[in-house]
C-alpha cells in the first residue's frame, strides 16, 4: 500500500475504500502501430487513486470530463474492472470476487445514473421500475409486500400522492421526478452506499435543490454514504462534507469541503474555483487556464498538471507528486503537489513567489 | 398505447392492415365463403366469368372463385407458419448475436452469411424434392431459408438497446443477462419482430406459390400456387382462359403489397428519423396571431 | 435602427395528433449592434425556438406569427427564401455540441471556407486567406485547417464552429448553449472569446443559455424567459444582483454558488403545458405571491430594466 493510500485511508474500517486503484484501457492498435509492431496505447483513465468514504458522509468527487471521476466510481462498484488496486466494501476486499459472488453485494451499493431520461425503461410504470430491484434479487414475498416497499420508497423521495405516481409512465414525469424515481428504485434495496453520477447536471436549476436535499436527507436520516461525482464545484460546495479533486486520473486534492473550496491548495483546484463564473468579480483576475487537459493516452512525465501549472518547477516535470498533507492547512487537506505539501520524500517545501 | 396510436395515424399502415386482415379472415372462414364446392364441377370447362361464376371456371369446370377462396386458406397458413419459423430462428439468433457479442456474434454472423449466400429458391426446390411435399415440409423449408434478414435487423436493434440507459441501470441493480433480455430487450424488440413476421409472410406466400408452380407443392391441398400450376398444366393459356391464372396471381401480389405496407409503416413509426419531415423542402408556415394569443 | 428586431413573435408547433404547442408567445426584442445579450431560461421556455425563428430555421410543422427584421431584412415574410438570404451573411448561429454541427469527413478549413464561397461568392483563394484570418481571431493555429473535426478537442471544435460562423462577417451571432458540453475551464475560455470577438468585430451576440454564470461573465444584457415569453429584460448586472421578477429571483436562489452563503431553494411545481391555452400570468401557479391582477397577462413595463409582473408594476414587491 502506498504512502498516499495509507494517508487517505486513515486506518480503521470504512464503508468504501479504494487503495491505489488504477483503470487502464488498451486502445485498439492503429495500422501504424501494427506495422511498427508497437503495442496499443494505453489510456490511463484512473492511475493510482486512494480514498475512503464513511457512512452518513457525502464525498464529492470533482473533476472535468476526462478526469477519470466516472471511471473511478464505476470501478469502485465493480461495474468496470479495475486494472490494479483494491476495493473494499465494509472492510471486505471485493476486488477479485466473481460475478456471482458480487451479486448479493450489489444490494449494498447502488449507482444513480446521470441521465434520468435514459435510465428509466419507457415501457414500465413507476411501480415496476421501483420494484425491479426487488424482483431481481427475489426479495418480494408477495404483491402486497412489494407494493408496501414501493410506496414507502416513493414517500421517502417525496413523490406524493404515492398511489398516483406509482401508476405513471416515465414520459409523464419531469426530469426531477424521474431522478427521484431512479433514486427510489435504488433505495428499496436499503443500500449503505450510493454512488451518484452527476445526479443533477441534466436537470433544470430550479429542481436541483430538491434532489440535492434528498441526497442530504438520505445521508443524515438513513446514514447512507454518498459518493457524488460532479464537475460543478458549486454543487459540491452546497452538499458535500469532503471534496476530492481529480485531474487526469489522479487525485490532486482531498479534504473537508469548506477548506478545499475556501482555501484551495493545489494550483488546479485554484484554477477551477477561479474559473467558476460569478456575478461579482473583485479583481480583473485572469479567469482561464492555458492549454487543454491532456489526452488520457498521452500522459506527461512527472506531475500531470505541470504543462499548465503556473508554479511548476523542474522537479515537477520529472517526478509525480504523492498525495500528502498540505502545508499551512488547518483542516488536514491532502494535496499532490511538490510545492504545496508540508513535507515530501525528496525535498523540503519551498518558498513560492506567487500563490 | 402510444405505439398503436402512432400506427393508426398513417394511411399506409391502415391499408396494409386492412388487406392482410381481409385475407386472414377469408382464410379462416374459407369453407363458409366458397359459393360452390371445390370437389365437383359446377360449370363448363374454362367457362368465362359470368353472373353465376364471377371468376369463371377452371379446366375441370370447378368455380374459380371458390378455388381462390379455398386456396387462400393454405397459402395464408403456409405464409404465417413459415414466417413464424423464420422469425423464431432469426429472432433468437439476432438477440444472441446482438447481446452477447464477441465470439457468439461472429459465429452467428458467419452462419447467417453462409445461408444468405445460398440461392434460396433452388435450395428450397432441392429440399422439397428430397424430403417430401407435405405442407409441413414446405413450411419448414421456407422458414429455414427466410430467417437471415430477421437476424441482422434484430441484431442491430439489440446493439442499440444494449447501450441504453435502462439496461445499464438494470445491470447496476444486479440483474443478470437473462433477466435483462427477458424484461428489457425482448419487449423493445417485439414490435420489430412483429414487423419482420409480417414482411416474411409476404415472401413466404410468394415462395409457396413458386414451389407449387413447379409442382413441388402439397398435391393434396389447394393453394394459389397449385391453382396456377394446374391452369398451366391444362393449357389454360392456349384456351385464352386468363381467369384461371390471373386471380390467384393477383391475390399473391395484393397480400405481398399489404404486408409490405405494414412492415414499412411499422419501421417508420419506430424510427421517426426514417420519415422526411426534417428534410422537407416545405418551410414553416405563416400564421396570424389572434387577439387571444396575446392574453 | 436595431440590427435585430423581433416584433410580436409567435411560434407554434403542430403535433401529429392535431394539437398545437405555443412555444413562443408574443416576444418583442430589439438588439443593437455590438450588444451582448444573454437569454436565460430553463428547458422548454422557448429561448432556443426564438433564436431559431430569428434565422428562419424552423421545421415544416412549425408556424410563425409576427415579424423578425435582421439588419433591416424581413426574415419570415417570404418563408424559407427570405430566411435563406440572411443566413451566414447577416446572422450566423453557433450550436451546442460542435461535433454535430460539423461534417466529420471534411477538413476544418473546407468547412470554414464553404459558406464564404457559397454565400459571399468569394474565390477559393480569397476564402483560404480569410480562413486563416478567422482561425487567428478565434485563437486557433492555422494548422487546424488541415485537420478533421474528430482530431480536435471539444474546446477547439467549438472555436472552429465560431470561426465558421464569423467567416462571412455577419452582424448578429446567435449562440445556443455554446459552452454546455464543455469543461468549466474551457467554458471560461469560450466565454472570453465570444466577448472579445463581439467587441473587435462589432457583432451583436445573442446567447441562449441556462447557465447564469455564463451570462454574468459574458453578457451585458440579460433577458429572462418563462413559458414562451420574456419576463425580465435589463442590464445583466442589475438582473442578476437585483432581480425584479419573482421567477428570476427564485431561479437565482436555486443556483448553487461556490461561496455558499445561503441554502438552495427549488421552485415548486412545473412550468405550464404549452399545448393548452395559458390565461393570465404563466408563472402565477408557482409564484409565492399572487394577486387579483395576475389573472391577466402582465405586460413588460419599466424603464431600462423591464419586468412582466403586476405586483412589481404596482410597487407591491420590494
Amino acid at each position: 500500500m502506498s504512502a498516499a493510500a495509507r494517508a487517505a485511508g486513515n486506518g480503521g474500517e470504512h464503508l468504501l475504500e479504494v487503495r491505489d486503484l488504477a483503470v487502464h484501457f488498451t486502445l485498439k492498435r492503429s495500422l501504424g502501430d501494427r506495422l511498427g509492431r508497437r503495442s496499443g496505447r494505453v489510456a490511463r483513465a484512473v492511475d493510482g487513486v486512494s480514498l475512503f468514504l464513511d457512512r452518513g458522509e457525502l464525498l464529492a468527487l470533482v473533476g472535468e470530463s476526462g478526469s477519470g471521476k466516472t471511471t473511478l466510481a464505476l470501478a469502485a462498484l465493480r461495474l468496470l474492472e479495475p486494472t490494479a488496486g483494491t476495493v473494499l466494501l465494509d472492510g471486505r476486499d471485493v476486488t477479485a470476487l466473481s460475478r456471482r459472488e458480487l451479486q448479493p453485494l450489489r444490494r449494498r451499493a447502488q449507482l444513480i445514473h446521470q441521465d434520468p431520461y435514459a435510465a428509466l425503461d419507457p415501457r414500465l410504470r413507476t411501480r415496476d421500475l421501483i420494484a425491479e430491484a426487488l424482483r431481481i434479487h427475489g426479495l418480494a414475498s408477495s404483491r402486497e409486500a412489494e407494493q408496501a416497499v414501493v410506496y414507502d420508497a416513493l414517500e421517502t423521495v417525496g413523490l406524493t400522492p404515492v398511489e398516483t405516481f406509482a401508476e405513471r409512465y416515465p414520459h409523464q414525469l419531469s426530469g426531477g421526478q424521474r431522478q427521484r424515481v431512479a433514486i427510489a428504485g435504488s433505495l428499496v434495496l436499503s443500500p449503505s452506499l450510493l454512488v451518484a453520477d452527476e445526479p443533477v447536471s441534466m436537470l433544470d436549476v430550479s429542481v436541483r435543490a430538491g434532489i440535492l436535499d434528498l441526497l442530504d436527507r438520505l445521508r443524515k436520516d438513513e446514514g447512507v454514504g454518498i459518493l457524488m461525482i460532479t464537475h460543478d464545484l458549486a454543487t459540491a460546495a452546497h452538499v458535500a462534507d469532503r471534496v476530492a479533486v481529480m485531474y487526469h486520473g489522479n487525485l490532486v486534492e482531498l479534504g473537508a469541503a469548506h477548506t478545499v473550496i475556501d482555501s484551495p491548495r493545489h494550483p488546479y483546484t485554484q484554477a477551477l474555483i477561479y474559473a467558476v463564473p460569478r456575478v461579482h468579480r473583485d479583481e480583473a483576475r485572469v479567469r482561464t487556464l492555458p492549454g487543454e487537459p491532456p489526452d488520457a493516452s498521452h500522459v506527461p512525465p512527472g506531475c500531470r498538471f505541470h504543462p499548465r501549472c503556473p508554479i511548476a518547477v523542474d522537479l515537477c516535470r520529472v517526478e509525480a507528486p504523492e498525495l500528502l498533507p498540505a502545508a499551512a492547512s488547518a483542516g488536514g487537506t491532502l494535496v499532490a503537489c511538490h510545492l504545496r505539501a508540508a513535507e515530501s520524500a525528496t525535498h523540503p517545501p519551498r518558498e513560492e513567489t506567487s500563490s | 398505447m402510444k405505439l398503436a396510436r402512432l400506427l393508426l395515424h398513417r394511411p399506409t399502415i391502415v391499408a396494409g392492415i386492412a388487406i392482410v386482415a381481409l385475407f386472414t379472415l377469408v382464410a379462416v372462414f374459407a369453407p363458409l365463403l366458397e359459393p360452390y364446392s371445390v370437389g365437383r364441377p359446377s360449370g363448363a370447362i374454362f367457362a368465362p366469368p359470368s353472373a353465376a361464376h364471377w371468376l369463371g371456371c377452371d379446366d375441370a369446370g370447378v368455380d374459380m372463385l371458390s378455388l381462390v377462396v379455398a386456396g387462400t386458406q393454405n397459402s395464408m397458413l403456409v405464409g404465417f407458419a413459415a414466417a413464424a419459423v423464420a422469425v423464431l430462428i432469426g429472432g433468437t439468433l439476432g438477440i444472441l448475436a446482438g447481446y452477447r457479442g464477441s465470439w457468439s456474434e461472429t459465429g452467428v454472423v458467419g452462419v447467417t452469411d453462409f445461408f444468405l449466400v445460398i440461392p434460396a429458391l433452388p435450395l428450397m426446390i432441392v429440399l422439397a424434392a428430397l424430403f417430401g411435399q407435405t405442407i409441413y415440409h414446405i413450411v419448414l423449408v421456407i422458414g429455414l431459408l427466410s430467417w437471415m434478414s430477421v437476424t441482422y435487423v434484430v441484431r442491430a436493434q439489440v446493439h442499440t438497446l444494449k447501450e441504453r440507459g435502462f439496461v445499464a441501470r438494470a445491470r447496476s441493480l444486479g440483474a443478470g443477462d437473462l433477466y435483462i433480455i427477458r424484461r428489457h430487450i425482448l419487449p423493445h424488440v417485439a414490435p420489430l419482430l412483429v414487423a419482420q413476421t409480417v414482411l416474411t409472410v409476404a415472401s413466404a406466400v410468394f415462395f409457396e406459390a413458386a414451389l407449387a408452380f413447379i409442382g413441388l407443392g402439397d398435391p393434396e391441398r389447394i393453394s394459389w400456387g397449385t391453382i396456377i400450376q394446374n391452369a398451366f398444366l391444362h393449357s389454360a393459356v392456349s384456351y385464352g382462359a386468363w381467369w384461371a391464372i390471373v386471380p390467384p396471381g393477383v391475390c399473391i401480389a395484393v397480400v405481398v403489397l399489404g404486408s409490405f405496407l405494414i412492415g414499412q409503416g411499422v419501421e417508420e413509426a419506430m424510427n421517426p428519423r426514417l420519415g422526411s419531415a426534417h428534410v422537407s423542402p416545405r418551410s414553416f408556415r405563416l400564421r396570424r396571431p389572434t387577439p387571444e394569443d396575446a392574453l | 435602427m436595431s440590427v435585430l428586431e423581433l416584433e410580436g413573435l409567435h411560434v407554434w408547433f403542430d403535433a401529429p395528433d392535431g394539437r398545437s404547442s405555443h412555444a413562443v408567445r408574443g416576444v418583442d426584442l430589439a438588439v443593437e449592434a455590438g450588444e451582448r445579450v444573454g437569454v436565460l431560461g430553463e428547458s422548454g421556455c422557448g429561448k432556443t425556438t426564438m433564436i431559431l425563428a430569428a434565422m428562419g430555421l424552423l421545421p415544416s410543422f412549425a408556424s410563425v406569427g409576427g415579424s423578425v427584421h435582421l439588419d433591416g431584412i424581413d426574415v419570415l415574410a417570404g418563408g424559407e427564401k427570405s430566411a435563406r438570404k440572411v443566413r451566414w451573411t447577416h446572422a450566423a448561429m453557433v450550436f451546442q455540441g460542435a461535433m454535430s454541427a460539423m461534417n466529420p469527413v471534411h477538413r476544418i478549413g473546407k468547412q470554414i471556407a464553404d459558406p464564404m464561397v457559397f454565400h459571399k461568392r468569394r474565390s477559393p483563394a480569397e476564402a483560404r486567406a480569410r480562413t486563416c484570418e478567422v482561425l487567428e481571431l478565434v485563437g486557433l493555429p492555422a494548422s487546424v485547417a488541415r485537420r478533421y473535426p474528430h482530431e480536435l478537442s471539444g474546446g477547439m471544435r467549438q472555436r472552429a464552429v465560431i470561426a465558421m460562423a464569423i467567416g462571412c462577417e455577419p452582424r448578429v451571432l446567435f449562440a445556443d448553449e455554446p459552452t454546455t458540453a464543455l469543461d468549466v475551464v474551457v467554458q471560461a475560455q469560450i466565454g472570453d472569446l465570444l466577448a472579445e470577438l463581439t467587441e473587435r468585430l462589432g457583432l451583436a451576440l445573442v446567447m441562449v443559455t441556462h447557465d447564469i454564470g455564463m451570462i454574468a461573465e459574458t453578457a451585458e444584457r440579460a433577458v429572462v424567459m418563462y413559458a414562451g415569453a420574456i419576463v425580465e429584460d435589463g442590464r445583466a448586472f442589475d438582473v442578476l444582483t437585483a432581480p425584479r421578477h419573482p421567477y428570476t429571483r427564485l431561479l437565482l436562489e436555486a443556483t448553487p454558488v461556490v461561496n455558499r452563503e445561503r441554502p438552495l431553494v427549488s421552485i415548486p411545481g412545473t412550468p405550464p403545458r404549452l399545448d393548452e391555452h395559458i390565461s393570465g400570468c404563466a408563472f402565477a401557479a408557482r409564484c409565492p405571491r399572487v394577486f387579483e391582477e395576475c389573472a391577466v397577462r402582465p405586460p413588460l413595463l419599466g424603464d431600462g430594466h423591464v419586468v412582466a409582473c403586476h405586483a412589481v408594476a404596482r410597487g407591491r414587491l420590494s
